[in-house]
């Protein structure tokens, strides 16, 4: 997948937020990335352009997003839609919200299964069904499948909904997951379990996975490429490892120092400043304000990612790109 | 009061609610004290009680056994019933800034209210400037501030808001409630900088509620860590994190994901997490945490633990420790 | 100028610019705001501009019976030579004073009550208020008020009486919800905490959270309240002949129906506006306070 130049703003009494503003990025066949950024970066605006969920008040200023040879901001509803069903699939943030309450979970991953697009649905018959639910709700390591497809989404705990919601996108193959966030409103020790399934299983099934999150641990632990959002644009992006030992971008160095460590160093003071208006956003870099080495080129024009050394490491500053 | 006398006492608290699907054993049977100026913490998942712990302390519900003591006083019912001079020694600020402050009033009558209450401001003037010191006093400008509505107000600047309206009487004593999980890292960075600089220049005592055990590293001097209503091990600070020892807060240090690998080398690498936190309900007899422990032995599943000292100070409730 | 700085504050307190925002949108708020404004203009001006007023009451014009609509008389004239638009004016000031008085009175006491059944939810006074409320609400609201109104003599008044009586639930059962939902939020454990009264946090801190509904319920109310005014009149227990309410007057004149159709079809034209306005106005009012997920 390729997401060039994207840029998207929405329409509000205020004015026009204007939040995506050439964002870059791009992500191979069974690779492994994350995207780093606080709330309000334009992350999970980033992900529905790219599902095609965007709301209404929407507008696609610029920009290409093309998955696997198709141009996603292009092409018609249908084609979406298919692409959508065999393609691509998403685990969202809140899985309670994500399972409708007054459908038993047998009866939300048996529908997800019929229509999958993967087998003729006519010849679904409900015990085949119920056979690829059970096999979906194993590979998720869930105690007690048989139980689970009867139950209600309220009657199980979070991290068992949230393992149903994998496997709803796990049991039906496809090439690329997206999860915004997912084990974030999990337990911790929960959500080491979840994570370490969900690594498991993209391996095992050669998907590619696009891992959102604030948790900067989160990310460390599960994938190999990171990318660093702020403001509607990637900042940084590298190899994990390096990413986490030698920071770049000032934006991702001071997000880094702002991280509780178990050493016992204390709080730093943050990032000073606020993330900007959209609807006035700083010219140039948007991270000028807040920056302390901020030059002149910075509060003019926006730099973009560009390899810093050979080893994959991109940053958009002004402090690294040539000129 | 003297530093290092007790502030809350906290003596066999128990706390029952009765639902439609049983009696909820939210807390049993709990003992902890706080010190005049220290930061005491109390760590758990969900269901451990942590949470109901504080609020029993704050009086928003009734315990239904044991003691509360804050400064020899017995404060032991609903906040209704305790006089109003105490009440304004005691202040707590939540965990979803979203909802702790009304959506429909200003920041600066959401700041002013606890004023209002006391009777501490004469005239408007003396209110205005109050609430301005107030403002000040966590950092945010009060003429940007004032007039605003939670609405329009970042996760970290309504934090700040709630933080300025539980110092507005100058209490002795916060229980924090998670203040910083709903929050950005850099945001969190800036928060736990102004907690940390206002205990020191109030002389506040604080009860610090949270999961995040990198956070808890950094800010008390002593921890409790609760599972499923009871505490299971005490220690100071730097003791606990150099020794831990109940087999559940091994694992819970060893679910943390963390950024560097300085701090890998000092979590615990025996114990994987697993297994889900049994009901409230219905806990396992014996040491409730025997349905996920490696080490469970027949007097684990029979019989309750009592506390064992370990080191000065340390002490542990689990059968697999002597003296 | 001290108007426009007085406006301003104003609009600040209460975030109006936001408010409009949000209901303008939808273009068939503004269509249902422009109607409203309309109607309650005609309410008002109507003994100024009629051609007829004193028609609307005892005055009759017998040569001019049955006078299909013409230049002279826009709607007609109706059984007794009365001018069918005059009437239909001042019926439009008998419904929309109608419909207020009852709601001023059904209102207050409705959402008091749900506050307090609400607030103290799970106790005592919620059981009393809210099953005192359902017994009321189990009754069909047209019979019960044909009971009511047949038993005293009928007039304007008495019918007004027995709408109200069993209007007052809905608001109690609607508050109920609203702050039986509210009450157990963190900002009022916090002002419980800080030792606020109870009737404050009621008050200052629940209601304005649930006026959103509320409001929204009165718009829409004023049409129901209307209708049911209209069909009590219509079978002779609500406003007596002659005064010009809607309702009566198309009861007076569906027996002409269909041969003087203007003298039954004006009246109920000017039901369907007013009641269509108020929904759409409703609508609007309620796109107002639909909390945004940001």
């Amino acid at each position: 997948m390729e997401v060039r130049n994207l840029f998207i703003g929405f329409k509000t009494y205020l004015g026009k937020l204007n939040v995506l503003n050439g964002v870059d990025f791009a992500l191979r066949k069974s690779e492994k990335v994350g995207i780093i950024g606080e709330s309000g970066c334009g992350k999970t605006t980033t992900m529905k352009a790219i599902l095609g969920i965007l709301a209404s008040n929407a507008v696609i200023d610029g920009g290409e997003i093309s998955f696997q040879g198709h141009e996603m901001l292009k092409i018609g509803k249908k084609q979406l839609n298919q692409i959508r069903r065999k393609n691509l699939t998403m685990i969202f943030q809140d899985p309670t919200a994500a399972l409708n309450p007054v459908f038993k979970v047998g009866e939300i991953l048996g529908d997800v299964i019929k229509y999958s697009g993967n087998f003729d649905h006519e010849k679904a018959t409900k015990k085949l069904l119920r056979e690829k639910s059970i096999d979906a709700l194993k590979e998720v390591s869930l105690p007690d499948p048989e139980r689970v497809l009867d139950s209600y989404p309220f009657q199980l705990s979070g991290g068992m909904r949230q393992r149903v919601c994998i496997a709803m996108s796990l049991a039906t193959a496809k090439d690329l997951l997206i999860a915004d966030e997912p084990t974030t409103s999990l337990d911790v020790t929960i959500q080491d379990q979840v994570l370490r399934l969900m690594k498991d299983l993209v391996n095992r099934k050669n998907l590619s996975i696009i891992l959102i999150s604030h948790a900067l641990g989160t990310i460390r632990n599960t994938v190999d490429t990171v990318y660093v959002m702020y403001a509607g644009n990637m900042i940084e992006s590298s190899e994990t490892g390096k990413l986490f030992s030698n920071p770049l971008h000032p934006y991702t160095q001071g997000l880094l120092k702002s991280v509780p460590k178990l050493t016992g160093e204390g709080f730093s003071e943050g990032i000073p400043g606020r993330i900007p208006d959209y609807v006035n956003p700083p010219p140039g870099c948007r991270f000028n304000p807040r920056c302390k080495y901020a030059m002149e080129i910075c509060r003019k024009e926006r730099p973009r990612l560009l390899e810093v050394d050979a080893d994959n490491h991109k940053v958009a500053c002004w402090l690294y790109n040539k000129r | 009061m003297d530093k290092n006398e007790d502030l809350l006492v906290v003596e066999n608290l128990t706390k029952h609610f009765k639902t439609s699907f049983g009696v909820v054993r939210a807390i049993d049977e709990i003992n902890f004290t706080v010190k005049a100026g220290e930061t005491f913490g109390l760590v758990g998942e969900s269901g451990s009680g942590k949470s109901t712990t504080g609020y029993v302390v704050m009086g928003i519900y009734t315990p239904t056994s044991g003691r509360i003591l804050f400064k020899g006083n017995d404060i032991s019912m609903h906040a209704k019933k305790r006089p109003k001079y105490l009440k304004k020694n005691l202040a707590i600020v939540f965990q979803d800034p979203a909802s702790s402050l009304n959506p429909t009033k200003t920041v600066k009558d959401v700041v002013g209210q606890p004023l209002k209450i006391q009777g501490l401001a004469k005239s408007h003037e003396e209110y205005d400037k109050r609430v301005s010191e107030l403002l000040d006093a966590v950092e945010l400008p009060p003429e940007d501030f004032k007039e605003r509505r939670p609405k329009d107000l970042g996760g970290g600047e309504r934090q700040a808001v709630a933080i300025a309206r539980a110092i507005a009487t100058n209490p002795s004593f916060i229980v924090l409630d998670e203040p910083t999980s709903a929050l950005d890292v850099s945001i969190q960075a800036k928060i736990m900088k102004v907690l940390m600089r206002l205990q020191r220049e109030l002389n506040l005592s604080y009860l610090f509620i949270t999961h995040d055990l990198s956070l808890m590293r950094n800010v008390s001097s002593r921890v409790a860590i609760m599972y499923l209503a009871q505490i299971v091990e005490f220690a100071p600070t730097a003791t606990f994190f150099r020794n831990p020892v109940h087999p559940y807060t091994q694992m819970l240090l060893s679910s943390i994901p963390v950024l560097t690998d300085k701090e890998e080398k000092l979590k615990p690498k025996e114990i994987i997490s697993r297994g889900e936190v049994p009901s409230a309900i219905n806990p396992p007899p014996g040491c409730r945490f025997h349905t996920r422990c490696s080490f469970a032995t027949e007097t684990c599943r029979s019989k309750q633990p009592t506390f064992v000292t370990v080191e000065p100070e340390h002490q542990v409730a689990c059968h697999l420790i002597t003296k | 100028m001290q108007i426009v700085e007085r406006v301003r504050i104003i609009a600040k307190r209460y975030d109006l610019k936001r408010k409009w925002f949000r209901f303008s949108r939808s273009p068939l708020s503004l269509v249902g705001l422009v109607v409203i404004v309309a109607a309650i203009f005609l309410a008002l001006a109507a003994p100024y501009i009629t051609p007829y007023p004193r028609e609307a009451g005892l005055q009759t014009n017998l040569q001019d019976r049955f006078l299909p609509p013409s230049s002279k008389y826009l709607f007609g004239t109706d059984q007794l030579g009365r001018d069918v638009f005059t009437r239909t004016v001042f019926g439009f000031q008998y419904s929309l004073m109608m419909a207020g008085v009852v709601l001023l009175l059904v209102v207050p006491p409705g959402i008091v009550l749900g506050l307090i059944a609400g607030y103290y939810r799970g106790s005592w006074i919620d059981t009393l208020v809210m099953r005192i409320s359902d017994v009321f609400i189990a009754v069909p609201p047209l019979i019960l008020a044909l009971s009511i109104a047949s038993v005293l003599t009928p007039s304007a008044f008495n019918s007004m009486m027995a709408v109200s009586l069993m209007w007052w639930p809905w608001y109690t059962r609607l508050t109920y919800n609203a702050a039986s939902a509210l009450r157990n939020e963190y900002f009022v454990q916090a002002s419980e905490v800080m030792g606020e009264n109870s009737f404050r946090i009621m008050f200052n801190e629940i209601l304005p959270n649930c006026l959103g509904s509320i409001l929204t319920k009165i718009t829409l109310d004023v049409g129901w309240v209307i209708l049911l005014g209209s069909a009590l009149s219509f079978v002779g227990l609500g406003a007596q002949p002659p005064t010009p309410d809607l309702g009566t007057m198309v009861a007076g004149g569906s027996i002409f129906l269909p041969g003087q159709w203007w003298i039954s079809m004006f009246p109920a034209v000017a039901i369907i506006v007013i009641i269509l306005g108020f929904n759409l106005l409703g609508d609007g009012i309620r796109d107002i306070f639909v909390e945004e997920a940001r």
